[in-house]
């Protein structure tokens, strides 16, 4: 084969250049630790890449998300704790108050307690976050929720107002999971059904005698929930005389206070009894037996059913009346505010039978505050099981962000053995290509003519 | 006798010359780029004829030869043309691909920490910090967005200067060629049977360096002269002429410097950009075609996407003063044409009616209202506007008909439906969920629904067009995607009307063209240069709803609303006039929905309700979930969203737009679609480095050829130069022996 003098030059270059280069572009992967240079080196690798990059990105905003939930629901959850606690105290308070052997002082001590409790409760209702926002109130974040005072409550004001509203605060946790924050302060301090949660029983405050009414339990709810009336009094006679027996029985009466009718005859109630048939159409009334508020054998009248019972105890006077009315929502404010009035009640009226009214209004705190409590361990209960959920769902994150690191990794990096591999074989490459251009340029004819 | 012998050493003494001229020509060319060796063709002169036989009479030199081939020359030219348009190319497109997917300058980034300020935004929605965090991410989104089109800019800009630098050369170059034809005439005229070597060299290696520019083919003529022409036949060089080539604007795009010739009369004739293959200058034209246009045009087409559909989810959220929200990114408005001044389309100079095109990129969402006799059908991004009568939308004669609006063809059914029936349209949806009944609507409604469709998927495209007046079919416009030549059918609109719409773009013509007229349309092309952010005051973000619903305390039932989502914004509806009310009658289970105009009378049928499910009610672009088990009378509310500044709703929905597929038919979210450019990028680099390295050993291997053959070695000459020196010796020794004898028989007689 026949060389030119310029090919010897030409080729000799020419692998030099292309060693270097190959050199260059191993050192530039080696220095950089990327295998994926330039997206040219590999371009489905490199536009994979920048996909996972932002599904990393979006896991890790995520973690941002989830750890702001856990924030603002541990708070929520410390809030609620202490809320338990104050209706655990008042609830114990109520008991106490209930005892009737307490002095003056010791009644004033308790409500005074009382009174404090009331305001850390309104402490905690209208709680802020770190950056100033109500936690109560929905999504008025800048809105005071509530506004209880005491005083006004007592003072026959209407129950306390919320006024945020009822939105719940989302953050997206992971791709389909959006995780509640917070709970509407209405849900927890205002949206307490009274009494057993379908009817609540109440005494009239005209009673006499020392009959306390219970909260009454609701035995078929659908019966409850279908009445058309639903508004009923148990209204105590005493037969005084003994027209229909022995003198001094105590007989009742159910009446719908709608139609003013007896529920046990079926016609209008007499209003009071006074002759032997209207007292023997009665039921005789006995301490702490359960009153049925259905039709029941010896009723004279038709047959009717209010799904439940209730119980009095204690010693009712003629005429006094008991309300069974369908339950509503009070506000924890309410409720305990109700206490307090109670017991001040009794303090400026010491010698009146003051006592009844308390311990009927003592019975039905009892009753809202397991209502409250109940409300709040659901809520609670609730905060608990997205805490929980986070929990995992932290640990989700972790994992996947791990598996997008690697994903990332295999795409991009560089293989560093095989990578320093190369580079050795360049450079011998190289320094073979250099030694030999000069050997071979050096030989010519003409060195020798 | 000896007088013969003394003639024979002569001419061998010159031959021997003439062999050391030559190669001492070749030793001193052997360097020259293009120079071809030569040699000496030797031949004995014509034998004398005697009666005992032909003796021989010396020696002469016929010819010097280059040693030359046609074929690898030809294969060297072929090669080399093609090696330089890689090359260049591949400088040009290097230059993005390291660009685009940058780790820190790419779009990418910047894209990611927008969306970590929304999602920041749907944390904290009343924080300040976080809203300022927003807007400063929007603001560095659009500055990147910004800056990667400027460096598109000036590359563009790099490349038509080059291209004009280009014709330069290559203008020089012919005129260099059609200088040495001329030489080559003249050294002809002499003695056409010899030819003038180093003048050819001269030329081949002219033709080379100018093939490396663009590619040429070559016509030899009788004359000795070569013809040089380009593209399908464009002649540079006749003969002794050579013809300049210009670099202008184009006539139908002034962005784009085309290259053309000069006619007889003066006029320029453009060359198609088709005829400039090859070389260097075929390498810039193919890089403004195949890369550089369609990453612009992505990059435009993600920067409008996002901030439509950015803009119309914001639209419908509530901002911190309890209003609804305003455009978050913006784009300027080109004052001469009321055209987004992001969308270039020119008319071309050589038009010569008056028609006029204006262009425009329209998404909105559509409210179909039938009022017993006729439909009513709202375009809701301008402010819930009525189509008008007179556009013949509002009747009853589209009898199980359709019409078009910006491109979006709604069908009409032509009975069936009671007065109030109203439908939902979002165009940008796919086809399953693009039209939404409201829940209030007569149970007969769902099966005769209205439908509605686009031509194509009607997604925005990356894409230029063409388009010519040709005076037929429906409009007498004919619209071209450049990309690929296809002839489009757009959809000729009844509203907005003398509209048609393509490819998501709705262009609008007025004036009366004359055939032939063309415009050219790049919708998307300086999209990523003009997007704004268009709020500065934080408390304009619109994190929440412009709504909340709430379940009456009073109720005895378990029926729950959840907070629910705005489907559309329908700006008759929204922002709610008051509280609207929705009653459960259990008797008919059905809800009554009472309240303020227009809210008020309408009523969700038993169809679209089943106690104890999720029961998903559409109203009015408002989308909320009844659930539960409500009792008779049960109530529950919409109510205007008053003071929710913790409401973070619409954030978490502006939030959800970056995983959404809202892009290419809903088939990429805008990071897939920008990894798309990335990827094309890097495909195309990748391709055009390794076709170059390809190319570039074919043409080490056709260089090393033609060296093999016409090579200059310098052993070779050496060993030529003592061959040489010793017949000239040995001729001279034959003088010496022919005086010799001369001598010897001169004293013989003397």
């Amino acid at each position: 084969m026949r060389i030119s003098t310029s090919m010897i030059y030409d080729t000799g270059l020419r692998s030099i250049n292309d060693q270097t280069a190959s050199m260059l572009h191993t050192q530039q992967q080696l220095s950089s630790g990327r295998r994926v240079v330039t997206p040219a080196d590999d371009p489905v690798a490199a536009a994979r890449a920048l996909v996972v990059t932002e599904a990393q990105d979006i896991n890790t905003q995520f973690g941002t998300n989830q750890s702001s939930a856990k924030e603002a629901l541990s708070l929520e959850e410390s809030q609620m704790s202490v809320l338990n606690d104050i209706i655990t105290r008042v609830r114990e308070l109520a008991v106490q108050g209930g005892d009737a052997a307490l002095s003056q002082s010791d009644l004033r001590s308790i409500s005074d307690e009382l009174r404090s409790r009331f305001d850390e409760l309104t402490g905690i209702a209208n709680a802020t976050d770190a950056n100033g926002d109500y936690i109560f109130s929905g999504n008025m974040g800048g809105t005071k929720p509530f506004g209880a005072n005491v005083d006004n409550l007592l003072a026959g004001g209407g129950d306390v107002t919320y006024s945020g509203d009822y939105g719940q605060r989302n953050l997206q946790v992971s791709p389909t999971r959006f995780i509640q924050t917070s709970d509407s302060g209405a849900d927890i301090f205002t949206q307490v059904r009274n009494g057993n949660g379908s009817f609540v029983t109440d005494y009239n405050g005209n009673n006499t005698g020392s009959g306390v009414i219970d909260a009454g339990s609701v035995t078929n709810t659908a019966t409850w929930n279908a009445l058309a009336d639903k508004n009923y009094s148990v209204n105590i006679w005493v037969d005084a005389t003994g027209v229909a027996g022995t003198a001094g029985t105590t007989y009742y009466d159910i009446v719908d206070s709608t139609t003013g009718n007896s529920m046990l005859t079926g016609a209008a109630a007499a209003n009071p009894p006074t002759t032997a048939a209207q007292f023997q159409s009665l039921r005789k009334y006995y301490d702490n037996q359960t009153i049925q508020l259905s039709r029941q054998t010896g009723d004279p009248g038709p047959a009717f059913d209010l799904g439940g019972n209730v119980t009095i105890t204690g010693t009712p006077a003629n005429g006094d009346q008991f309300t069974i009315a369908p339950s509503t929502t009070q506000s924890v404010f309410k409720t305990i505010s109700n206490l307090i009035g109670a017991l001040e009640n009794k303090l400026a009226n010491p010698t009146k039978s003051g006592s009844a009214a308390l311990a009927n209004e003592i019975a039905q705190t009892l009753t809202n505050l397991d209502q409250a409590n109940d409300n709040v361990l659901r809520v609670r209960s609730g905060i608990g099981a997205r805490l929980n959920e986070l929990d995992s769902l932290s640990g989700v994150n972790q994992d996947l962000n791990l598996r997008y690191s690697e994903t990332l990794s295999n795409l991009q990096d560089v293989d560093y053995a095989k990578s320093i591999s190369n580079l050795m074989q360049s450079q011998t490459s190289l320094d073979a290509a250099q030694k030999s251009y000069l050997k071979v340029t050096q030989l010519g004819l003409f060195n020798y003519l | 006798m000896s007088t013969s012998i003394v003639n024979n050493g002569l001419t061998g003494l010159l031959a021997a010359q003439a062999g050391i001229l030559t190669t001492s020509h070749n030793i001193s060319n052997a360097t020259t780029p293009g120079y071809n060796r030569q040699l000496i063709v030797q031949t004995t002169n014509q034998p004398m004829q005697t009666g005992s036989g032909f003796f021989g009479q010396g020696t002469n030199v016929a010819n010097v030869q280059r040693v030359y081939s046609q074929y690898l020359a030809g294969a060297v030219m072929a090669a080399q043309t093609q090696v330089g348009e890689m090359d260049s190319y591949l400088a040009q497109v290097q230059q993005i691909d390291n660009m685009l997917a940058d780790k820190t300058a790419g779009l990418s980034p910047a894209l990611s920490d927008f969306f970590a300020g929304v999602q920041g935004v749907a944390a904290n929605p009343s924080s300040v910090s976080a809203r300022q965090s927003l807007l400063s991410s929007a603001q560095a989104l659009t500055a990147r967005f910004a800056t990667l089109n400027q460096s598109l800019d000036e590359q563009r800009q790099g490349v038509n200067d080059q291209i004009t630098s280009e014709v330069g050369v290559i203008n020089s170059y012919a005129s260099q060629i059609a200088q040495v034809n001329q030489q080559i005439i003249m050294a002809n005229s002499g003695n056409s049977s010899q030819q003038p070597n180093d003048l050819l060299d001269q030329r081949d290696e002219l033709l080379q360096k100018l093939n490396q520019e663009i590619r040429v083919t070559t016509a030899m003529q009788s004359d000795g002269t070569v013809s040089v022409f380009i593209g399908n036949g464009q002649p540079v060089v006749m003969n002794t002429t050579a013809y300049s080539l210009v670099a202008q604007p184009s006539k139908s795009d002034p962005q784009q410097t085309v290259v053309g010739v000069k006619a007889i009369n003066g006029n320029i004739i453009e060359l198609q950009q088709s005829m400039l293959t090859g070389g260097t200058l075929g390498g810039l034209v193919s890089f403004l075609n195949e890369s550089l246009d369609p990453a612009q045009n992505e990059l435009g087409r993600i920067a409008i996407t996002l901030a439509t559909q950015f803009n119309q989810q914001h639209a419908m959220g509530q901002d911190l003063n309890g209003n609804l929200g305003g455009d978050l990114f913006s784009f300027p408005t080109a004052t001469s044409s009321g055209m987004a001044a992001y969308m270039n389309l020119y008319a071309n100079k050589n038009n010569t009616g008056s028609g006029a095109l204006t262009a425009q990129v329209v998404q909105s969402d559509y409210r179909v209202v039938y009022d017993g006799t006729n439909y009513s059908v709202y375009r809701l991004n301008d402010n819930g506007t009525l189509m008008p009568a007179s556009a013949g939308l509002v009747t009853n004669t589209f009898a199980g008909g359709s019409i078009n609006v910006d491109g979006v063809t709604i069908t009409l059914p032509a009975a069936g439906l009671s007065a109030g029936d109203a439908f939902t349209i979002k165009p940008e949806n796919p086809t399953a969920t693009r039209v939404t009944a409201d829940s209030t609507n007569s149970a007969a409604a769902a099966a005769t629904a209205v439908t509605a469709t686009q031509a194509g998927d009607g997604a925005l495209a990356a894409d230029d067009y063409r388009i010519d007046y040709t005076g037929t079919g429906p409009t007498g416009y004919m619209v071209t995607r450049l990309s690929d030549n296809t002839v489009l059918t757009p959809t000729v609109n009844n509203f907005p009307p003398n509209s048609i719409t393509f490819e998501g773009v709705t262009v609008h013509f007025t004036g009366s063209p004359n055939v032939g007229d063309s415009f050219v349309l790049q919708p998307t092309r300086n999209a990523a240069r003009d997007i704004t952010v268009n709020i500065s005051d934080t408390a304009l973000i619109a994190a929440g709803d412009p709504f909340r619903t709430r379940v009456d305390t009073s109720n005895t039932g378990t029926g729950t609303i959840d907070a629910g989502s705005m489907t559309v914004l329908d700006p008759a509806s929204i922002p709610l006039p008051g509280q609207v009310t929705l009653t459960y009658n259990s008797g008919a289970n059905t809800w009554s929905v009472t309240g303020p105009a227009p809210w008020n009378g309408l009523t969700i049928p038993s169809a679209n309700f089943t106690a104890g499910q999720q029961n998903v009610i559409d109203l009015k672009g408002i989308r909320f979930t009844l659930s539960g088990t409500p009792q008779n009378g049960d109530r529950v509310y919409l109510e205007p969203n008053t003071s929710g500044v913790s409401d973070n709703r619409n954030a978490q929905a502006l939030g959800a737009l970056q995983t959404s597929r809202l892009m290419e038919g809903n088939s990429a979210t805008y990071q897939e679609a920008y990894a798309q450019i990335v990827s094309e990028v890097g495909n195309k680099t990748r391709e055009v480095t390794v076709t170059g390295q390809a190319q570039q050993s074919l043409a080490n291997q056709a260089s090393d050829a033609v060296q093999q053959l016409s090579g200059v070695n310098l052993d070779e000459e050496a060993a030529n130069l003592i061959r040489y020196q010793q017949a000239y010796q040995a001729s001279a020794k034959m003088i010496d022996v022919g005086s010799k004898l001369f001598d010897t028989f001169l004293s013989a007689i003397g």
